[in-house]
This record gives C-alpha cells, structure tokens and sequence, in this order.
C-alpha cells in the first residue's frame, strides 16, 4: 500500500464522523433527558452534573477512552450490517467498564467511594442504564444520511483521485 | 465498508461509569421508587447534567482511537492493500 494513503482517509473520515455523531447526539438528546428526569430529582441531577465535572470524573472517562477500542460492537461497522441490539451494547460497555475498574489503584477506589457517598444519585446511574442502553442502540443504529453517504463517497474518491490522479 | 460510519455518538458511554459506582454500593434503590414520574422534567438541571456528561469526553482523542482501529481494519483489507 502507499505510504500515507490510509492516513489521507483516515481524516477525511473523522470530519464526517463527527459532523454525523453531533447530528444523532441533537437528535436523541430529548430522549436521553426524558430518562434522567424519570429517575432523578433537579437536585440529584445537578449534584451529578457537579461530579461529572470532578478532576476525578474526567480521570475516569478518559481511562474510559483508552479501553474503548475493546468494544467492538459499539464502536465500529460489524461487517453483516445487521442491528445493533441492547444486548451487544449492553455487553460492550460491561467489557469496557471492566477494563478500566481493573485498573483502578487504591486512591481512585477511596475517591470513587467517596463520591458515591457524597452523591446517592451516583447509585442511580444502575436503574438508568437499560433505558440508556435502549437509546443508545437506536443512535447506533440510526441509518445515515442521503448528504451523508454521498459525502463519505466523495471523500473516499477524493483521497483517490489525489493519489491517483487521471494521466 | 463506509455504509456505516465507524464512530457512534459518545454520550451514552457515560454509561460506563455506571459499574464502578455500582460495584461500590451496598444497596440498590427500590425500582418502583425511582421510576415514578417527576413534574420537574422541564428542569434545567437535566440538560445540564447531559452537558457536563458530555464534556468529560475528549471526543477529538476518541476519534483519534476510533480511526486508528478503523484503519487498522482497512489495511487488513486485501484490495485495498494493492492500491
């Protein structure tokens, strides 16, 4: 292969992936909202909404990212095409969640007890996650695009005819 | 291959921290108490939470990961390993 020529789709790629991530993220938004005010209160939610702004909080979700190229399921195009289901999210984010608790040392498990103590609603996140997972499989499972599809094709020929270009 | 973007959205992935904070508790609440409706749901506080959610996310470093592996799965395609 040509040196580069993955490199070239590669970020032609992210582009789009954003742009589509941020389009189905507004679109289920609502969605995502209606099930945290079904399970906390305005205050539990803004007690959260304190943690998940926590230098810990952000140490945690970023180890989250070095895991993430374990799920497969969620995170990249299963070659069948067929519908993600709750189940597979369900097991992805088990596997990645393992990952990372088994790489908690001694302070971090003092901190996250800490914070589950000082915010009860933390206990809550358990009871949310079957409507969360539902929601989340519908994201991923949310068809592109006519602009979209046609932008990713346009990339991918571009990349192309950049590297080979007509004689 | 492309039909389908390999990069989902990133807000559900909250959910991971879900275990950890369960794996911590003594108790669960009673489901029936935390599935009753709440009249607050217009309350600012939800899309607030949903953003610091989702500001804990550094999405450029997970599209950096999500690529990686994605092109890792391309090279592995022998047609596209003879351009």
């Amino acid at each position: 292969m040509r040196p580069g020529l993955l490199e070239e789709r590669a970020e032609d790629l992210r582009i789009l992936a954003r742009r589509q991530s941020d389009r189905v993220k507004a679109l289920y938004h609502p969605q995502m909202l209606a099930v945290y005010a079904s399970h906390l209160t305005p205050e539990e939610a803004a007690s959260l909404a304190v943690f998940y702004r926590t230098d810990s909080a952000r140490r945690l979700m970023s180890r989250t990212i070095d895991k993430i190229g374990g799920a497969e399921d969620i995170l990249f195009a299963r070659p069948n095409g067929q519908p993600l289901l709750q189940e597979q999210v369900r097991a992805d984010i088990g596997k990645v969640a393992r990952n990372v608790a088994a790489k908690l040392d001694g302070d971090d498990l003092a901190e996250m007890t800490r914070q589950v103590r000082a915010r009860p609603a933390l206990r809550k996140l358990k009871a949310m996650r079957p409507q969360l997972e539902a929601i989340r499989a519908a994201m991923q499972n949310e068809p592109l695009t006519t602009e979209e599809n046609t932008a990713i094709d346009e990339a991918v020929e571009a990349v192309f005819d950049r590297r080979f270009p007509a004689q | 291959m492309f039909r389908r973007l390999p990069y989902p959205p990133l807000v559900a992935f909250v959910l991971a921290l879900a275990p950890v904070a369960a794996s911590l508790q003594a108790k669960q609440p009673a489901p029936e108490a935390i599935l009753m409706a709440n009249p607050n749901a217009d309350h600012p506080n939800y899309p607030e939470l949903a953003a610091a959610m989702d500001a804990t996310f550094d999405s450029d470093r997970l599209a950096a990961v999500q690529s990686e592996k994605a092109m890792q799965q391309l090279a592995a395609n022998p047609a596209l390993a003879e351009a």
